[in-house]
């Protein structure tokens, strides 16, 4: 059971990430509530990578200092680190056993 | 979105100035960069040093990639060909920004 | 959907075979890998690190094994097994002797957790009202070191108590850990020390994970200190930018007691040095 669950949650990570040229309509708000509530996520599962707070909070930083492309670019590429290390987590929790040596 | 790209590599790349001549010298700084693809590491790669040898030298890409997508999806991604290889997943991981390796395709497809 | 379930059975099944090996034969097929990868490696010798199979640079290895860096952590360390806690006790009180490797790490059934030396050494602390010592570096490494010198020679011979199903599970979280790709850069342990072993990235030979858990703590000239397995564990993994777990938290513990149960039957020969 867990089994499927897994794998029909890594599916619509698959086509998450894909489909993430449809965050471009987002505000640069909407797009850090999404990165950081994945970022989270990734967290809980374990996974989390260094460089995603850190881009959340720049993308903070830049918006503050109002340099709205800037904060967009960075606010991007912190969304898509953080669905990255969710599908990374969901993936590997599937297929680490191919690496064990029997 | 290419603009978008661009502007996101322009952004986050600072290092690839107006200066940078060819696209093909582009990638060449891309992949050697130690903070972007890195690529020496593993790789041997003509007018690199101090590569390591954990992957086979990249050579004679013409030939191995007669099509150019085939050498991107192997960047973008190497554990889709072999779930096992330990090359890191450049564009499904945002490594490298769509933008950058398009510019490293350009470099390794001219080795 | 059909399809899609009968999918996921299949790949259940495939995938529970390993999944549910037990720890003995996964120690089996672990220790086989290196032994045939490097078969020019004389039996033991892996507790050696990446000098087991680097004759070269064994050489100048050794040089420094002549006038050991550790030499004055260990020191410090057997003063302060040595020195008294503010109630008159001291780690004497503790363990009955200072050679204390052997022992760890273990499964505490009734804490149903992995208690590895170093948490014992804080926990004589704390037990005698005093403060627990950071886990990294510093006093820890010392003490850790001291000990480690004294059991020099002692057999790795990890338990899982058969039947005792938080022992298994915080083994099978040891391995899964080992195993599974993370960062942004999309390694595993194994990637590195078991697959990439013997391979360069850029000029570092990857050393074998057989043997890894031995020679705790390391004096490395990089650290220009003394540092705790858990603190390597940490910098391992935040080179691939994952974020590291704490040290001495269930996660590296974890990871410690399928790493050493791994390298049963090698010897324990801390502290080490390393580059
Ligand atoms: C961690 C080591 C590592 C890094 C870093 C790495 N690779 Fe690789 N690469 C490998 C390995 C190992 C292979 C062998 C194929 C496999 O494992 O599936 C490989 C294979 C390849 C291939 C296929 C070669 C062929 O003959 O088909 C190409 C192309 C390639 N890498 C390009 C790159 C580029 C470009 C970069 C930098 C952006 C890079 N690699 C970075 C390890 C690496
Ligand atoms: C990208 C490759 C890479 C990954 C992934 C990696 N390491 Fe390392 N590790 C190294 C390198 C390089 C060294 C230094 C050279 C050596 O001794 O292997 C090292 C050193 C070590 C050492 C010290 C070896 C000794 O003899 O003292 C240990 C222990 C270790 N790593 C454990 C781990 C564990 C556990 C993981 C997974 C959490 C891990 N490493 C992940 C590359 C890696």
């Amino acid at each position: 059971m867990k089994a499927i669950k897994g794998l029909v949650v890594t599916g619509a990570l698959a086509l998450a990430a894909m489909a993430h040229a449809g965050s471009h309509g987002m505000s640069v708000d909407a797009l850090l509530e999404k990165a950081a509530a994945a970022n989270a996520n990734a967290k809980s599962l374990g996974y989390e990578w260094t460089i995603t707070a850190p881009a959340i909070k720049n993308a903070q930083k830049a918006l503050a200092a109002g340099n709205a492309d800037e904060a967009k670019a960075l606010a991007e590429q912190a969304l898509f680190w953080a669905e990255a290390s969710v599908f990374q987590g969901e993936n590997e929790g599937q297929s680490w056993e191919m690496r064990v040596p029997r | 979105m290419i603009m978008k790209a661009a502007l996101a590599a322009a952004l986050l790349a600072g290092s690839l100035g107006a200066a940078a001549d060819s696209v093909v010298e582009q990638g060449k700084q891309v992949a050697f960069d130690r903070k972007k693809g890195n690529c020496l590491t593993c790789h041997q790669m003509e007018g690199g040093t101090l590569a390591g040898n954990w992957g086979p030298p990249l050579m004679a890409m013409k030939a191995r990639y007669p099509n150019k997508e085939d050498l991107r999806a192997q960047i973008w991604d190497p554990t889709k060909r072999n779930p096992m290889t330990s090359m890191p997943p450049f564009g499904r991981n945002g490594i490298l920004t769509e933008a950058e390796i398009d510019l490293v395709v350009e470099f390794v497809h001219s080795l | 959907m059909k399809t899609l379930t009968q999918l996921t059975l299949a790949l259940s099944v495939a995938v529970s075979g390993a999944a549910f090996a037990s720890p003995e034969a996964d120690q089996k097929a672990f220790q086989k890998f290196y032994e045939s990868r490097f078969s020019q490696v004389a039996e033991g010798d892996f507790i050696n690190g990446v000098y087991s199979i680097l004759p070269a640079a064994r050489e100048q290895w050794e040089a420094i094994e002549e006038f050991p860096p550790y030499e004055p952590e260990v020191e410090i360390g057997e003063e302060l097994y040595n020195t008294a806690f503010a109630n008159g006790k001291s780690f004497a009180d503790c363990f009955d002797t200072p050679a204390q490797r052997e022992n760890y790490p273990y499964w505490d059934a009734d804490r149903e957790m992995v208690v590895t030396m170093e948490r014992a050494i804080n926990e004589c602390r704390t037990a005698n009202g005093e403060k627990a010592w950071g886990w990294k570096k510093g006093k820890i490494a010392a003490l850790s070191a001291y000990m480690s010198y004294e059991s020099r020679g002692q057999e790795i011979s990890v338990t899982i108590p058969e039947g005792d199903e938080g022992a298994l599970a915080a083994y099978n979280a040891g391995k899964e850990m080992f195993y599974t790709k993370r960062g942004q850069l999309n390694f595993s342990c194994s990637d590195c020390h078991m697959y990439g072993a013997g391979l360069n990235a850029r000029a570092d030979t990857m050393s074998p994970a057989f043997g890894h858990a031995s020679h705790w703590p390391v004096y490395r000239s990089k650290w220009q200190a003394m540092g705790t397995l858990h603190r390597r564990f940490g910098g391992c993994n935040t080179n691939i930018r994952a974020k590291p777990f704490k040290a001495q938290g269930p996660e590296y513990s974890n990871l410690e007691y399928f790493l050493t149960y791994m390298s049963n039957g090698l010897e324990f020969n801390g502290p080490g040095a390393r580059k």
